[in-house]
């Protein structure tokens, strides 16, 4: 980076902040609701994504219950589900599980890494005052909310119910899946809203991250947080316009206003001549598996999105929590940035018994297969982390581990699939269930549930309760293997995906029992998520008070006051060194040397002297 | 130890479904169409006739009058051999073809002579072909010699695999009305009147047989949402169900039948119109309908609960008689182009008129299609042009070019459609003058349809698949 | 606490391979061996790969369990100062790499013979047995017509008068390469035969070809796997893997059947149903 351009930045912040001392009290609208600033931002997504979390777990406990105990009544839920009989019809349970994907992988998952984590943590880990554009910011969780109330829509006419990847013509000729009706439609807006909000926050980050850094943060300076957040906005912004473009599409085909308004019936996936529920014969020229293609252009990089900020995190924490610099950090940042241009050339994987070309599926197994290479990189890369330091079990540390440990399962079992002969056997069994919730549950919420625990002082000033995070972290991995393990047997035993009542086929009937344990062990799971939330909820009021840098961590975040002001540092920050400057022999008074010492014989960073030297 | 461990889990998890299974909200609906203009009263009378009758979902009463096989049987106990008891049945009052041995198991055996008179044993197992009983150890030594009363499992068991398999479109009453229901077309069959499309027995009155539904159950109807259940359903699971939607579809004629009687003397507005014509107050006509029915109810009220069983008990043992289905007089005419020729000008003549539903085409949109039709019990006109079926749903004549026959695509069901008409539609049995060899050559004329030339746009144009993968999409 | 968390992450992976050691027992497994030559490769393919894959995750599981319960109990002042060991990296990039380019390549052929047509065994491809066309929510199956021998005739691709018809219960012979149409009605669907390792999407618009050879007789599920609706759970279905002569019997029946008019005699089946 050059010298100019540093100290122009610099100069920037240090206006910025002086100045924002002087701003008068914002209006409680303006400061909480319609805020700009983007770590009240990143709040707002984290309570609107737990409060989803526990929606899209409710959802999936109604799907348990049916595999479980088929054609039974529910508890607590069951007078909701109910309709005749109190059982779970499958056009409801169809429903259920389409809302719980829905629910956890576009309002859970992909929001609270960008949206939550990604506004918090970019500006302060790389000396901001805010982002970019703190309007387009602010803009990028208000329209979560309509895409929310799009996907509430779609629960009250009934609930898409194609399954999150909504293949047609089940998605597309309403007469095929009439209990979606317009509940369908309103799905498709909704992910169009939510792709529209990551765009806005992609736009935003990469900008950010590209234009905003305080003097000193070269690059290769930067955690791999940020190196993780700037890989998945680059992944968002070429992947997602596919989607939006295919949603759109896919509304096209659909939308029926009835009345002379009709509709606009065009005919992109919907081939000729199908007659379904007796309803007229499509007239067409369309391919479904146009869809398909379109669908996992976007989806499969969309996996990465949901994956690569957590690993960034997880990076950063194990260091600060083993006292030691991450194992490799330029390998690191070169196998993410591999996995995101990979993940653009596998997403056949996903189709392998589709009817797409033979020819396709032998590319897509070998990109597909290598794909793991850069993945094991990083598992290596983070034993190696560990190896030789000096750690503390505590509730961070112990989410980390089991980050990397299910990582480790998520990452090889997808070996099954990745092999396309096996995955003839596997595709749409519970082998792939398995498979990715212990990539997006077992590594990417373990992840976030150690970087609540995290951060968490520096969003409240207040550290979060050992204990009950510890039994939390208990509870949960207990749940969560209990769960998804079996499942991996499941799978080999050719247990399909999206059954109401899988027993009815001879081959499956002894597995009931297995599933019943998966049941319980799913709400031992659930139960435990309510540890996080009262934790969370009551540290605010009663959790330790804190200083500004309570791990003894290195980032710049660390610099700033906890709770950070508006502005965020009261003092420009100025990076000298690399964010993993843990136990260095050179700075034997501490064993962090935070990224804002200035090196011995300067002064701290009071005035521009030494901006941009280093 | 696999199976010991699989029972603990299979015990939690009975716990936990103890405390949710909420039993309650399953009952059986009233025929809300029907008893609107009935006074409510009287629809009282009618639902604690029927829970006396049938009880409800959970408890079911097996009313002995209706010609259902409830799995019941009586007999004699032969042998007994340590926990096997060799028995033999009472032939008049075993009804046990076509059951699962597994209808036996949990069980009871009622003992109603000897010592042990009025004690029951509960019994694990049976077997149908030794004719033997495994039952539980238990306190109550039974004697050979004894006499017995078992089973009635069937309708418990016919409600288990409905409850799984058809409730969540036929409704919990048989109504074709359950949950999924809504978003079927046609939708699910309505049995409370005790009628059912495609049946082999002649007459408008004529009802199912049990091969009738068993076909129907096992095979599907192509082109409707009603699958296929073969292989899913084994031969004691077909019977099981077919004699709960039998006991299902009498128990709604029942309520039917008492709800039209009651219709006119005790019709929902009767205070408000005779208060209005004599002057009189509505609570006092009010009092005097209570006591009116109060009398009926104690004196005449059995024998016609009586009446309307006799009937329907007459009506569907009549369907399982010997000759009862439709055999035709001669056999099958040769498929020939003369006696397509000759179907065809039956098809598009005036005695058999097919043309004026099924249409020039054969596609099923005849001139009548575009008429208003009158509905036959209300006698009103329907709102919408088109044809309607005794349930008050728009149906369409048979697109006969898709080679789709909803009741089979066998020369005789054709023919038995053709001869008998559809029930429930307005699909006509042919009239008495055309003879059996001229149907024959109907039936010959309509199999051909589909591949009459030019050929009709049956199916869309398919391309074969293969490595240039993705090319083919239709036409 | 520190013991009881080393003993934890060290726990769950040694659960973890028991549990799957033993799942074979309690037939948390294959639904039993496959019955084709074909799906005996693939299950050959996935033993290599669960051996590869368990030798890493018992290493890798390792490795993190020595790795923490070093790094907890460490006797040190300060930890290792260091980032990275380029040799170290080179290693294990290569390494993983030349196994898993192994596993591309080594999977091939195998797929190749499932799916691309020129590598169909040559009969199969040319007489198909019979159509199978899913719909919501069942599996209609279309044969061809018989000869006056009562052998099959070719099976053409628009429906013909003589051409029979059944429901979810698909018959084939054994001991030779059989090869069916697939289709689709309405949405996707996907034909998939677990015991003999099978499974293709059913395409509207597409008829996509799939051959087999089942080695033994039996009674096969069919189901189907992609999701098609409220009633998906309903598609089910059987694959009867018969002797030659019984498949012609078995049509010669059906072809019986399907004629009936009340007075040909009819088979006995046709009886039952009557």
């Amino acid at each position: 980076m050059s010298a100019s351009g540093v100290a122009l930045e610099h100069g920037h912040d240090h206006e910025h902040a002086h100045g924002a001392h002087g701003h008068h009290e914002l209006s409680f609208v303006k400061k909480y609701v319609f805020s700009t600033d983007h770590k009240m931002i990143g709040m707002q997504f984290l309570f609107t994504t737990l409060l989803m979390l526990m929606v899209g777990g409710a959802l999936a406990l109604g799907v348990r219950w049916q595999l479980a105990f088929p054609w039974t009544a529910m508890p607590f839920f069951g007078p909701m589900f109910a309709e005749a009989g109190g059982q779970i019809s499958p056009e409801f349970y169809t429903m259920l599980f389409t809302m719980h994907a829905t629910v956890m992988i576009f309002l859970v998952i992909i929001p609270v890494l960008a949206g939550a984590f990604g506004n918090f943590l970019i500006p302060l880990m790389i000396g901001a005052d805010d982002m970019a554009f703190p309007v387009l910011n602010m803009l990028s969780y208000w329209f979560m909310i309509p895409a929310i109330a799009c996907f509430g829509l779609s629960f009250y006419f009934g609930g898409a119910a194609a399954g999150w990847t909504s293949y047609p013509l089940l998605s597309d000729i309403r007469a095929a899946a009439p209990s979606s009706g317009s509940a369908q439609t309103y799905w498709l807006l909704g992910v169009t809203l939510v792709g529209v909000s990551s765009m806005m926050g992609s736009v935003n980050y990469m900008t950010t991250i590209i234009n905003m850094r305080a003097p000193g943060m070269t690059l290769f300076r930067m955690p791999l947080t940020i190196w993780g957040m700037l890989i998945t906005a680059i992944l968002q912004a070429f992947a997602l316009p596919v989607l939006t473009a295919a949603g759109f599409m896919l509304v096209f085909d659909r939308l029926d206003f009835g009345g002379w308004l009709e509709g606009i019936h065009t005919v992109f996936f919907i081939p000729s001549g199908l007659v379904v529920n007796n309803a007229d014969p499509t007239v067409g020229g369309g391919q479904p598996l146009l869809w398909q293609h379109l669908f996992w252009f976007y989806s499969h990089p969309a996996v990465y999105i949901m994956l690569l900020p957590a690993m960034g995190m997880v990076s950063d924490m194990l260091a600060c929590m083993c006292r030691k610099p991450v194992f490799g950090y330029k390998p690191m940042v070169f196998s993410m940035s591999a996995i995101a241009g990979l993940g653009f050339i596998v997403w056949g994987h996903h189709m392998f018994t589709s009817g797409m070309n033979p020819a396709l599926g032998m590319t897509f197994m070998l990109s597909t297969i290598m794909i793991a290479l850069p993945s094991a990189v990083k598992v290596f890369n983070w034993i190696g982390t560990i190896w030789g330091g000096r750690l503390q079990f505590n509730t961070v540390t112990l989410n980390c581990a089991a980050f990397i440990s299910m990582f480790i399962v998520g990452g090889l079992s997808g070996l099954f699939m990745a092999a396309v002969p096996v995955d003839i056997y596997f595709h749409d069994t519970y082998m792939i269930v398995a498979h990715f919730h212990y990539i997006v549950f077992g590594t990417t919420l373990f992840g976030v549930f150690g970087a609540i625990q995290f951060w968490y002082p520096k969003m409240f000033g207040r550290k979060m309760d050992e204990t009950l995070g510890q039994w939390h972290f208990f509870l949960t991995f207990v749940g969560f293997n209990g769960a998804f393990f079996p499942m991996h047997m499941l799978g080999i035993a050719g247990f399909p995906r999206r059954y109401a009542d899988p027993y009815i086929h001879p081959y499956l009937e002894h597995l009931m029992p297995l599933n019943q344990f998966i049941t319980v062990s799913a709400i031992i799971m659930g139960v435990a998520q309510f540890f996080l939330l009262y934790n969370f909820g009551t540290s605010w009021f009663r959790g330790e008070k804190v200083g500004r840098n309570p791990w003894g961590a290195n980032g710049l975040e660390w610099f700033a006051p906890s709770p950070p002001g508006h502005g965020n540092f009261d003092v420009p920050p100025v990076c000298y060194r690399g964010p993993y400057e843990y136990s260095n022999p050179n700075h034997p008074d501490e064993d962090h040397w935070m990224q804002t010492d200035p090196p011995k014989g300067k002064k701290k960073p009071e005035g521009d002297a030494g901006a941009g030297h280093h | 130890m696999s199976v010991r461990w699989q029972s603990l889990i299979v015990g939690l998890a009975c716990a936990l479904a103890g405390c949710g299974g909420d039993a309650s909200q399953m009952r059986f609906v009233e025929n809300s169409t029907l008893a609107k203009p009935v006074h409510r009263k009287a629809r009282a009378v009618v639902k604690t006739t029927l829970e006396e009758h049938f009880g409800t979902p959970l408890s079911s009463v097996a009313w002995l009058k209706l010609p259902v096989k409830y799995g019941r049987a009586e007999g004699k106990i032969t042998a007994i051999e340590e926990q096997t008891l060799t028995v033999e049945f009472n032939a008049e009052t075993a009804d046990l073809t076509g059951f699962d041995a597994a209808e036996f198991a949990g069980t009871e055996l009622l003992l109603i002579s000897g010592a042990n008179q009025g004690k029951s044993i509960s019994l694990t197992s049976f077997n149908g072909t030794t004719k033997t009983f495994e039952m539980s150890s238990s306190e109550i030594t039974p004697v050979v010699g004894d006499l017995f009363v078992t089973g009635g499992n069937v309708l418990r068991h016919g409600r288990k695999l409905y409850a799984r398999h058809c409730q969540h479109c036929h409704g919990v009453s048989g109504d074709g009305d359950g949950p999924t229901a809504k978003y079927l077309n046609p939708r699910p069959r309505d049995y409370r009147q005790g009628k059912f499309k495609f049946t082999s027995t002649a007459g408008p009155a004529g009802k199912a047989t049990r091969d009738d539904l068993r076909r129907i159950v096992a095979q599907g109807i192509p082109g409707t949402y009603m699958p296929a259940f073969v292989p899913m359903l084994k031969d004691g699971e077909l019977a099981a169900i077919i004699e709960y939607v039998r006991w299902l579809a009498m128990r709604g004629e029942v309520e039917w039948q008492l709800l039209g009687q009651f219709k006119d003397e005790y019709a929902s507005d009767r205070a408000k119109k005779e208060a209005k014509e004599s002057g009189g107050k509505e609570s006092e006509i009010e009092k005097q309908i209570d006591t009116q029915l109060k009398e009926f109810v104690k004196s005449g009220l059995s024998a016609l609960v009586d009446e309307v069983a006799g009937d329907l008990t007459d009506k569907w043992t009549a369907a399982e008689e010997e000759g009862a289905a439709i055999i035709p007089e001669v056999a099958r005419v040769a498929d020939s182009p003369e006696s397509r020729k000759r179907g065809k000008d039956l098809f598009y003549g005036k005695v058999a008129n097919c043309v004026n539903c099924h249409g020039l085409a054969a596609k099923g949109n005849g001139a009548q299609t575009e008429d208003v039709a009158k509905n036959l019990r209300t006698g009103e006109l329907y709102p919408t042009p088109g044809l309607f079926d005794d349930w008050d749903q728009p149906v369409k004549p048979r697109d006969l070019t898709r080679g789709i026959y909803r009741g089979g695509r066998r020369p005789i069901d054709i023919y038995r459609r053709i001869t008998q008409g559809i029930k429930g539609t307005p699909m006509p049995g042919a009239p008495k003058t055309i003879k059996s060899d001229e149907i024959w050559d109907l039936v010959n004329y309509v199999l051909s349809i589909p591949f009459e030339s030019p050929a009709p746009k049956a199916a869309p144009a398919h391309s074969i698949a293969g490595q240039s993968g993705e090319k083919g999409h239709a036409n | 606490m520190r013991k009881f968390w080393c003993g934890f992450f060290i726990f769950w992976p040694i659960a973890a391979v028991i549990y799957s050691a033993v799942s074979p027992q309690f037939n948390w497994w294959f639904p039993g061996p496959s019955v084709t030559e074909l799906g005996q490769r693939i299950d050959n393919l996935f033993y290599l790969i669960l051996i590869i894959v368990t030798a890493v995750f018992v290493g890798t599981q390792v490795a993190l369990g020595y790795v923490l319960w070093r790094a907890s109990h460490s006797q040190e002042e300060r930890s290792w100062f260091t980032h990275g060991s380029h040799s170290l990296e080179v290693i294990w990039s290569v390494v993983p790499s030349v196994i898993l380019l192994f596993l591309a390549l080594y999977q091939m052929d195998v797929w190749a013979l499932f799916r691309v047509q020129s590598f169909f065994p040559k009969e199969a491809l040319n007489a198909p047995v019979a159509e199978v066309t899913a719909r919501q929510f069942e599996w209609r199956i279309r044969y061809p017509g018989l000869d006056e021998h009562g052998k099959p005739k070719k099976l053409q691709l628009k429906p013909q008068p003589d051409d029979l018809y059944t429901v979810n219960d698909l018959h084939v012979p054994i001991g030779r390469p059989v090869m069916i149409n697939l289709r689709s009605d309405d949405v996707q669907h996907s034909f998939f035969l677990p015991h003999l390792r099978v499974k293709q999407d059913a395409v509207p618009g597409q008829i996509i070809p799939i051959w087999f050879e089942p080695k033994k007789q039996g009674n096969f599920d069919l189901t189907c796997a992609e999701l098609c609706g409220w009633g998906h759970y309903k598609m089910r279905a059987q694959l009867i893997a018969e002797r030659e002569v019984e498949f012609q019997a078995y049509l010669q029946k059906l072809r019986a059947d399907q004629n009936y008019d009340g007075h040909a005699t009819p088979s006995a089946v046709a009886k039952k149903d009557e």
